[in-house]
């Protein structure tokens, strides 16, 4: 049975729609939040499972040649010779299909007699049934292609297709089209072409040869396989495993700053809902004191004040949630976009919603709500029924507590600082340090307030007269409330000073970086399908047909393949640098002169700053690193910048190199140009030795420079998008603060009108007070917001990525900052205050 | 408290209900596997059909007809150890095309065709069937018909043809090596090549066209060594091998078929088989009776009654295996009965590959025999 007094409670919320809202409206967006960077996360996650699995399928391992394809004795003798069970010969290429403005795809060639183990392209659903498979079988230019990719590129099943391949034409016919499987798959794009493989054999001209051969091996069986077929040193089997293994656990720090940003949005989410429950609590400070007297116990009107906000909560979160699946799906497509650039190729279009991480947003929601309304509810609980009708006495019982909480937030500095300082190489630590010196600074807002009122209060008397002493006074008198509002406010202003300031500091490094680095004039260079990095495809033969070309001064050029140290996989770079190119690398650590000489020797390795830190490598360390022909010891010659992946990765001269990546093609080119040549004579020159749909890109310098910097800009549109919503909870943190004040002070405004003050007056008055708001919240977030800026770089960043900023205070933040706390607050204030003075005096004192 | 407990489920309702919504649709959809029997169901166009009574010649239609869709060199038998312990054994390869090719395609250069390998063997002392199966496209050194090196193959399986007694009355190496069991038999013809049908065109049915290519080597002398699970037998028996070529499938109202080798002691053999419609009942059959000298008779239509007189349920599907098969124009009765129940090969398409016991009444006189029995289309 709900009772009379629970009733009341709830009919409350009801007569006041518009403040339910609001407070709804925090947890909302908090939960939004949340919720929508645990999709965005959680769909990439899933995108990239998938998009691996649907290229490499269940593979374990795949057989492949250095020198390009693999004849197909090779697949004999592992099936007969070796007995290997489980194999599929794969025929890959890169083609254009000519529909519309053209789509590159990837032309696959699968035997589906050995694919059901691998690969679910063939065994999922066809929309048109067996009739089509057999039909694809049993034609000789048939082909397959997901739904997802006809519906983009307008193919329809029956349609002939003309492809694009090398210089010449090849027409097939799409005889069907494989359903997205939904539960496997999502709604990848897959740009695939899929043939039988005698189909693609005869199409591609490949003779006796396929492009590699995927297995599914067993311990023993890789056993057997390494001691018969790859005594053949042309070929190399590679595990699939490891590789997608490696690839993901690049992401997860990643994703973790992306939660971490999220759960910043709950810390001012929070804020929020402590403000929005004091204030419908002050709203009925009567009410509850004639409750009071009436006899309701403390317990029931705890209780009471405590179920009202879990109904709010509920509103706020089930709000928040329809919210954080839109809000998801716009994060969901800048993730990708982002892990795109950085990563590998993946594309998602559904999003993922796991029961968990409704269950999580919501806990954050309810709980979030239940601890932050916990103090306002024994607030309203704890006071006596005469006291209870001022709220005047929390004022008071608040300015004694000033000296508390100034030791309070000390100690906090304290404990931060230590944490940061001990906590070695944690992100999470890391992380919680920052927090706690948030809470630091926010313990601060009465102190600050108090001393910044006394210091300005003057100034403004002399410019405004009384009306604006009053005003700036307000700030201090409402402090219970006003100190929240302002905190609220000078979090999330901070937030946008530390991560801008960590953006535009780190954007300045890398920019520099690139400066330095990208020295050559045109950049040759071929992306994988799924890897982010450059696949080693170009031939060596090019090396010497580049150097022919008219007008080419010197080649800079370097081939990545892997190692494994220790058991675990690294990138290796053979560069071949010109010795004139040298100075390109930005050396941290290590002697530029001894460095160089110990790599071209070949017992030197060039190691990326990041490598060192992941690793713990420092100059001078030596190690043992696996190569395909058998063991190399090496010594860390020199340590360098390199924001190109926070991967990192070794170098090693090409020409050791070479020794035991035995016929490795080329990854890179960097082509140096004489002195007064056409650089893009030169780049359509180097254009025409390869096939217009081949993966290979030619880069001028500047066009390199400014896609490097798009990406680097793709990459944080996240944290910028998750700014602005932190402003907005701010914002309207701000506003039912100031809300609250105004309604509160009723009764005072309409003393203030009966005794002649103009609505204009009024305006102005509370202007100076929203003002005087926005500044003090401002002057808190720029010292807080170069802590966090510091924090993030040298603390964060680099437990994260392993990469060194340069930190640079750009001004225009700061300024920026100021700008959006003080037209935020006052924004917020124009609503309250001009209620206040449109309401007639009589009506407020009416009571009176 | 109520209240609060009011709110909290009212919630977690309303939580559910839009996780259902946003998940609504995309519930679980188990992909298919890819199904051989639709593929083969599917395009049979430009494929030759065996419609016109054949000239065989010698060796060359002992290979691989590439321009046909389907084809198999079939050796069923019974081998004793020299303690009288019995092993029945199928060994199969079949070649599936996938796109038509030519009758010069001897050397395999396209991966147009499909071939199969089937074992069975059943260890009968202990009622325990091994089943062995593997699919491979046509490709040298892997899988394929190699008239040169009169061998069909496929991974570590081989059928050797020996021509020494003439290309006509082959003998054949059949070697097979896989993780459960290894065998090398020496098989040598006691008999010549006998021609189903009409010679050799055997009509699968009444229609024109839906015929095969079929000669059997009946009684075949084997010798060789079975190793099974790492030990050793030495074996002597006879065995059945049939060879069959066609493009054609089951007719629309045939549901499967039954098909039986028997040797009799008193040296003659039968083979017989029927199709069966969607009840049960024949739909077509056929038989030739093969006399101790090798003389054979072809037999037809009325003049067979089958009789199932047992079923036994294997993995939850009937089978019969105990049958009377009437001779009707020459009143012989043979009754036939499995030698072990589970002979069935759980592959996508399960059927039924086993060792049969047999007896024959003419008057007073029982004969007894062996031979193999195959059942496809139960269950289905």
């Amino acid at each position: 049975m709900i009772t009379l007094f629970q009733k009341a409670g709830l009919r409350y919320l009801f007569t006041h729609p518009w403040q339910t809202f609001l407070s709804s409206l925090g947890i909302m967006l908090g939960v939004a939040v949340i919720l929508s960077i645990d999709i965005a996360n959680e769909s990439s996650g899933k995108a990239f499972d998938i998009s691996m699995e649907s290229v490499t399928g269940k593979t374990t391992h795949r057989l492949s040649s250095r020198q390009g394809d693999i004849s197909l004795s090779n697949y004999t003798k592992l099936r007969t010779d070796a007995r290997i069970k489980i194999s599929a010969p794969v025929i890959e290429e890169n083609v254009k299909v000519l529909v519309g403005e053209g789509f590159t795809a990837t032309f696959l060639g699968l035997d589906p007699f050995s694919e059901k183990e691998f690969r679910n392209f063939i065994s999922a659903d066809l929309t048109g049934g067996d009739t089509q498979l057999a039909q694809f079988l049993s034609s000789s230019n048939t082909v397959l292609i997901p739904e997802s990719f006809a519906r983009e590129a307008k193919i329809n099943s029956g349609d002939t297709l003309s492809l694009k391949w090398g210089d010449g034409f090849l027409s097939v016919v799409c005889v069907g089209l494989i359903k997205s499987n939904e539960d496997v798959s999502g709604d990848r794009i897959e740009q695939f072409i899929i043939s039988d493989i005698e189909t693609a054999r005869k199409l591609f001209k490949k003779g006796d040869f396929v492009s590699y051969i995927d297995l599914i091996l067993t311990p023993s069986e890789v056993e057997t396989i390494t001691k018969t077929i790859l005594k053949d040193p042309v070929l190399q089997l590679s595990a699939a495993e490891k590789s997608n293994e490696t690839a993901k656990s690049m992401t997860e720090a990643f994703r973790l700053n992306l939660n971490a940003m999220s759960l910043l949005a709950l810390i001012v989410g929070l804020f929020l809902i402590y403000n929005a429950m004091t204030f419908s609590v002050v709203q009925r400070r009567k009410l509850l004191a004639l409750l009071r007297a009436a006899g309701v116990t403390q317990k029931d009107i705890f209780i009471q004040v405590m179920a009202e906000s879990i109904f709010i909560a509920s509103i706020g979160t089930i709000g928040g949630i329809i919210g954080g699946i839109f809000l998801g799906k716009v994060m969901l497509g800048f993730v990708t976009q982002s892990l795109n650039d950085l990563y590998f190729v993946t594309t998602v279009q559904t999003v993922s919603l796991s029961p968990l991480i409704i269950l999580k947003a919501s806990l954050a929601g309810v709980g979030g709500t239940i601890i932050a309304a916990m103090f306002p509810a024994y607030e309203a609980a704890r006071t006596s029924p005469g006291v209870s009708l001022k709220r005047s006495s929390v004022e008071t019982k608040l300015k004694k507590k000033i000296v508390l909480f100034s030791i309070i937030s000390f100690a906090l500095l304290v404990i931060g600082v230590t944490i940061l300082s001990v906590s070695g190489t944690g992100i999470l630590t890391g992380y919680f340090g920052i927090f706690l010196l948030i809470i630091a600074f926010a313990l601060q807002t009465p102190a600050v307030i108090t001393f910044f009122v006394k210091v300005i209060e003057p100034i403004i008397k002399k410019l405004m007269g009384n009306r604006g002493k009053i005003g700036v006074r307000g700030v201090t008198a409402n402090m219970s409330r006003t100190s929240v509002a302002i905190a609220a406010l000078a979090i999330s202003v901070s937030a946008t000073i530390g991560v801008s300031t960590m953006i535009s500091s780190f954007r300045g490094t890398v920019v520099d970086w690139l400066e330095q680095t990208l020295v050559a004039d045109v950049f040759v260079s071929s992306q994988g399908l799924v890897s982010r990095k450059n696949e080693a495809v170009l031939d060596t033969s090019l090396i010497q047909r580049f150097l022919l070309i008219e007008g080419v001064k010197t080649l800079d050029f370097y081939s990545e393949g892997s190692g494994t140290i220790n058991n675990k996989t690294v990138e290796v770079f053979g560069s071949h640098i010109d010795p004139e190119n040298e100075s390109r690398f930005n050396l941290k650590e290590g002697n530029s002169g001894t460095a160089w000489e110990e790599i071209r020797e070949g017992s030197g390795v060039l190691m990326t700053e990041t490598f060192a830190y992941k690793w713990k490598y420092k100059v001078g360390d030596q190690f043992t690193l696996q190569s395909p022909s058998g063991l190399i010891a090496l010594k860390v010659s020199a340590i360098y910048y390199d924001y190109s992946s926070d991967v990192g990765h070794i170098a090693i001269d090409y020409n050791h190199f070479k020794k035991y990546w035995k016929n490795q093609k080329i990854s890179g080119i960097g082509v140096y140009l004489k002195d007064n040549v056409d650089i893009t004579v030169i780049q359509k020159n180097l254009r025409l030795m390869f096939p217009e749909e081949s993966s290979v890109s030619i880069r001028l310098n500047k066009d390199l420079r400014d896609y490097s910097i798009e990406i680097f800009d793709r990459t944080f549109v996240v944290a910028g998008l998750l700014h602005i919503l932190s402003v907005i909870v701010a914002f309207i943190g701000v506003f039912s603060a100031l809300m609250s004040i105004q309604l509160e002070k009723e009764k005072e405004m309409g003393i203030l009108r009966a005794t002649g003050l103009t609505p204009g007056q009024m305006l102005k008055m509370i202007s100076v007070q929203t003002f005087t708001i926005g500044l003090i919240a401002a002057i808190i977030a720029i010292p807080l917001g170069l802590v966090l800026a510091y924090c993030l770089i040298y603390i964060i960043n680099l437990r994260s990525f392993g990469w060194t900023m340069q930190m640079s205070i750009d001004p225009v933040v700061l300024f920026q900052a100021i700008i959006i706390a003080v037209s935020a607050s006052l924004l917020a204030g124009l609503y309250p205050a001009y209620k206040m003075s449109v309401t007639l005096p009589s009506k407020s004192l009416r009571d009176e | 408290m109520r209240l609060l407990l009011l709110s909290l489920s009212g919630l977690l309702l309303t939580g559910l209900l839009i996780y259902l919504f946003v998940n609504f649709g995309t519930g679980d959809k188990k992909a298919d596997e890819i199904s051989v029997a639709s593929i083969m169901s599917g395009e049979v166009s430009g494929f030759k059909k065996a419609d016109s009574i054949r000239q065989f010649i010698f060796p060359k239609d002992h290979f691989a007809h590439n321009e046909y869709r389907t084809e198999w060199w079939y050796f069923t038998g019974n081998l004793f150890t020299q303690e009288g312990r019995r092993f029945g054994y199928q060994f199969t390869i079949f070649r599936n095309g996938i796109l038509p090719g030519s009758e010069s395609d001897s050397v395999v250069i396209s991966q147009n065709s499909l071939y199969s390998i089937h074992i069975g063997i059943s260890d009968i002392q202990n009622q325990k069937f091994y089943s062995y199966e593997r699919y491979a496209r046509a490709l040298d050194g892997l899988a394929g018909s190699d008239e040169t090196a009169k061998r069909i193959y496929i991974e570590g399986n081989e059928i050797l043809f020996d021509f020494s007694n003439g290309a006509e009355l082959p003998g054949f190496q059949v070697n097979s090596s896989t993780d459960d069991f290894k065998i090398s038999f020496n098989l040598v013809p006691e008999k010549k090549m006998v021609l189903h049908g009409d010679k050799g065109l055997s009509k699968k049915s009444n229609k024109p066209g839906n015929a095969s290519y079929y000669y059997s080597f009946t009684k075949l002398n084997t010798g060789g060594e079975l190793t099974l699970q790492g030990k050793k037998f030495k074996l002597n028996g006879s065995s059945w091998m049939d060879r069959e070529w066609s493009t054609s499938a089951l007719e629309s109202d045939q549901k499967g078929w039954d098909w039986f080798a028997l040797q009799m002691e008193d040296g003659t053999e039968l083979m017989y088989f029927r199709l069966r419609d969607s009840t049960g009942s024949t739909n077509f059959q056929k038989g030739t009776l093969i006399q101790m000298d090798g003389s054979y008779d072809v037999f037809t239509g009325n003049d067979f009654k089958i009789t199932p007189l047992k079923n036994a349920e294997i993995d939850g599907i009937k089978y019969p295996v105990e049958w009377e098969i009437k001779i009707i124009p020459l009143n012989f009765v043979f009754g036939v009965s499995v030698a072990m129940k589970n002979q069935v090969h759980p592959f996508r398409l399960r059927y039924y590959e086993g060792a049969i016991n047999a007896f024959r009444k003419s008057g007073n006189e029982i004969s007894k025999g062996v031979g193999y029995v195959e059942l496809t289309g139960y269950g289905d």
